[in-house]
């Protein structure tokens, strides 16, 4: 089973057409589509390159780390369109929360079932706070 | 108080069903056990030394009379009939069995109740004053601005996984009963020369191993600022926060690492693209939250005091109970009523499910079918009619819920130790059973006067033991149980962390020490001195003296 997820659909992870650098790489260069970060890394510096960027893969050490939620925001608010890729120990359960943050592609640790992820991603139909996925909160709205 | 809309109700069962299919998957070998922790204590389920232990959260501690009967029920089908209120003022079960927290879960969905968030690296209950929208010194009612926080923080996506546990708590009132100096962030309601409602910010506050009083990053920040500005700390606090020792992992270490001004600068940066932005609360967000909190249906009452201080005179327990165990109501001929859970026999803090369903009947009965949890372990009737009282009070007395005692000696915050807790170093509860015991003479209690004391079986101080007028702490000494005395401490007014007495006692010394400290106190104070106040005005050392003489 494959492992790797974009807007919501698994897909086979046939090896990427275009190489990922690293961030070291990235910022020697300052070119480039696809770039790989770490919340230890100076993301910021990607800010104003965003919009010739096609992929970032944000690397989860630990699942318990939650650095990255706040890291994906932080880019999606600064107006970054491509795709924003969770990679790394990040697990199934956190999907949704991960997709809120403005995360539209995983690449999971191990192999998961569509229907699983569509479990996972459509859990909750009701949200109170604004985030990636819709910029009003509820009590600004219903009310 | 708040109700639920349909979209909460489908929040809450949606949970329900999520967590479900997470507890399928653990007990079937798919979600291994390192994974499952935090999904599990995000829904309030410990694995505890004897048994799992279930949190309910019960937002800024107010219920109804049909979730306290559900209460009640769940105590009897789930557990062994009584449940224990805790220091965020929620509903602890200690024998509920793993397998079943799922269903459990569900009949609480029925009550628009949950466990979402009372355990885990996230948002915590929001506390606060369980004299809310009563008490006589109230600037501003705290419980809308306390739901807001609620649903903000509510299955937040991007806060889920913090470095550490994040708690708030608001006070809406002069005197802070809501302990706001030592929590993550505490907000304090103020009115300014102009009139407008805005809020003091504290954060860096916070018990544990490293008591910190919180510092102050806004002096007054409007009041529809409440949500960017908390959005803007949580992600500092989020990015910054240290994750390689949990011990160090709280906003209080990052606050004082950085220095508040530099913390506030970040916060400030990071604020800056989130202010007057879609999360800003409005005026019609804001009446409509004020909405659900509208005063209750008060009666137009003509209070007579001549009444109740004969029924006083005739009943001298009842007169006890009325002065120490009622409070003064904003509404003439009203009072709030305090529901100590602090008898003896059973632990601080535990309640049967028989004593809340009577909770239930008298809220129905006499206080508009509302009840409170209170930080400080017990529960508040806040809306009595005066000439209620002594029917309230008998109906107490008859479910052993009248003892007089509130804010006295055996008043005490004790966490559950080591009989229940898997953290605690020493048992706690044993401490203040013999405590109970040793003074248990109600006129000494009586002229002791006001005092706080507080037990933790461990330096995580989920019993405030810092902030106690007299704390007392739980420690190991190679294998065997002893326990630290503090003197002086305080949670407001202004707040301030115990001193060690020196070193520590084992359990079987406790009660000899404390007659020592409360003899010496008795032969130090001045009129009208309660015990703290003598503390800080002669210092420890004669406490010192007399206690290791």
């Amino acid at each position: 089973m494959p492992k790797r997820i974009l807007n919501g659909a698994l897909i086979p992870d046939e090896g990427e057409s275009q190489s990922i650098q690293s961030f070291t790489d990235w910022q020697a260069s300052a070119s480039g589509q696809a770039v790989c970060v770490t919340p230890d890394d100076d993301y910021l510096a990607l800010i104003p390159h965003l919009s010739a960027l096609t992929l970032i893969t944000v690397q989860f050490a630990d699942f318990n780390d939650g650095r990255g939620f706040s890291l994906g925001r932080r880019l999606r608010e600064a107006g970054y369109l491509g795709e924003l890729r969770a990679t790394g120990s990040f697990i199934r359960d956190q999907l949704h929360y991960l997709s809120r943050c403005g995360f539209d592609g995983f690449l999971l640790a191990e192999n998961v079932a569509q229907a699983s992820v569509d479990a996972s991603l459509t859990e909750f139909s009701v949200s109170y706070q604004a985030a990636q996925d819709d910029p009003l909160p509820r009590f600004n709205v219903v009310r | 108080m708040y109700t639920y809309s349909i979209d909460d109700r489908q929040l809450l069962n949606e949970r329900v069903q999520q967590f479900r299919g997470q507890m399928q998957r653990y007990l079937s070998g798919e979600l291994p056990e390192d994974q499952f922790r935090p999904l599990r204590l995000q829904n309030g389920l410990y694995l505890q030394r004897q048994a799992p232990m279930l949190r309910i959260a019960v937002p800024y501690g107010l219920l109804n009379t049909l979730q306290l009967r559900k209460l009640a029920q769940i105590t009897r089908d789930y557990d062994k009939g009584f449940a224990h209120v805790s220091t965020r003022q929620n509903f602890q079960l200690n024998w509920p069995a793993l397998e079943r927290v799922p269903e459990i879960l569900a009949e609480l969905a029925q009550v628009d109740m949950h466990c979402i968030q009372t355990s885990g690296n996230c948002i915590r209950n929001t506390t606060t004053d369980q004299f809310a929208g009563v008490a006589v010194d109230e600037v501003e009612d705290p419980r809308p601005y306390c739901e807001l926080i609620r649903q903000w923080s509510t299955l937040h996506p991007e806060f889920a996984y913090l470095p550490r546990k994040f708690k708030i708590a608001v006070c809406g009132s002069e005197s802070d009963r809501a302990a706001i100096f030592s929590h993550d962030v505490g907000l304090a309601l103020q009115r300014n020369a102009q009139g407008d409602l805005g809020v003091r910010v504290l954060v860096g506050g916070g018990l544990g191993r490293t008591p910190v009083i919180g510092s102050v990053i806004e002096e007054w920040l409007d009041i529809k600022h409440l949500i960017t500005y908390l959005e803007a700390i949580l992600r500092v606090y989020n990015l910054l926060g240290r994750r390689d020792n949990k011990y160090k992992a709280r906003i209080k270490i990052l606050v004082r690492a950085m220095g508040v001004d530099a913390f506030r600068d970040a916060v400030h940066q990071e604020w800056a693209a989130l202010k007057d932005g879609p999360s800003t609360l409005d005026l019609k967000t804001l009446d409509a939250a004020r909405q659900h909190f509208s005063p209750m249906n008060y009666q137009t009452l003509t209070p007579d005091p001549t009444a109740l201080e004969a029924l006083a005179e005739r009943h001298q327990i009842f007169k006890h109970w009325l002065k120490h165990n009622t409070h003064p109501h904003k509404i003439a001929g009203y009072r709030a009523v305090t529901i100590s859970l602090k008898a003896r026999g059973l632990a601080p803090g535990d309640i049967t499910a028989e004593q809340i369903e009577l909770i239930a009947n008298l809220a129905d009965q006499y206080s508009f079918g509302e009840a409170r949890t209170t930080h400080h372990q017990n529960m508040v009737l806040a809306d009595v009619r005066e000439q209620d009282l002594f029917k309230t009070w008998q109906a107490l007395q008859a479910g052993g819920l009248a003892i007089a005692n509130v804010g006295h000696l055996t008043d005490m915050i004790c966490c559950p130790g080591g009989d229940f807790c898997s953290l605690a170093n020493a048992r706690s509860l044993p401490v203040a059973d013999a405590i109970n015991e040793r003074f248990d003479d109600v006129d000494f209690l009586y002229d002791l006067g006001q005092i706080e004391l507080n037990i933790s079986g461990c330096m995580n101080a989920c019993g405030h033991h810092h902030i106690g007028h007299i704390g007392i702490l739980g420690v190991d000494k190679k294998g065997q149980e002893f326990f630290q005395v503090s003197l002086g401490g305080k949670q407001a007014d202004p707040p301030q962390i115990g001193k060690i007495l020196g070193p520590s006692f084992s359990a079987q010394e406790i009660p000899d020490v404390i007659a020592k400290i409360l003899n010496t106190y008795v032969n130090l104070r001045h009129e009208n001195e309660i015990f703290v106040d003598t503390c800080h005005r002669v210092g420890i050392a004669p406490f010192k003296e007399c206690v290791y003489a």
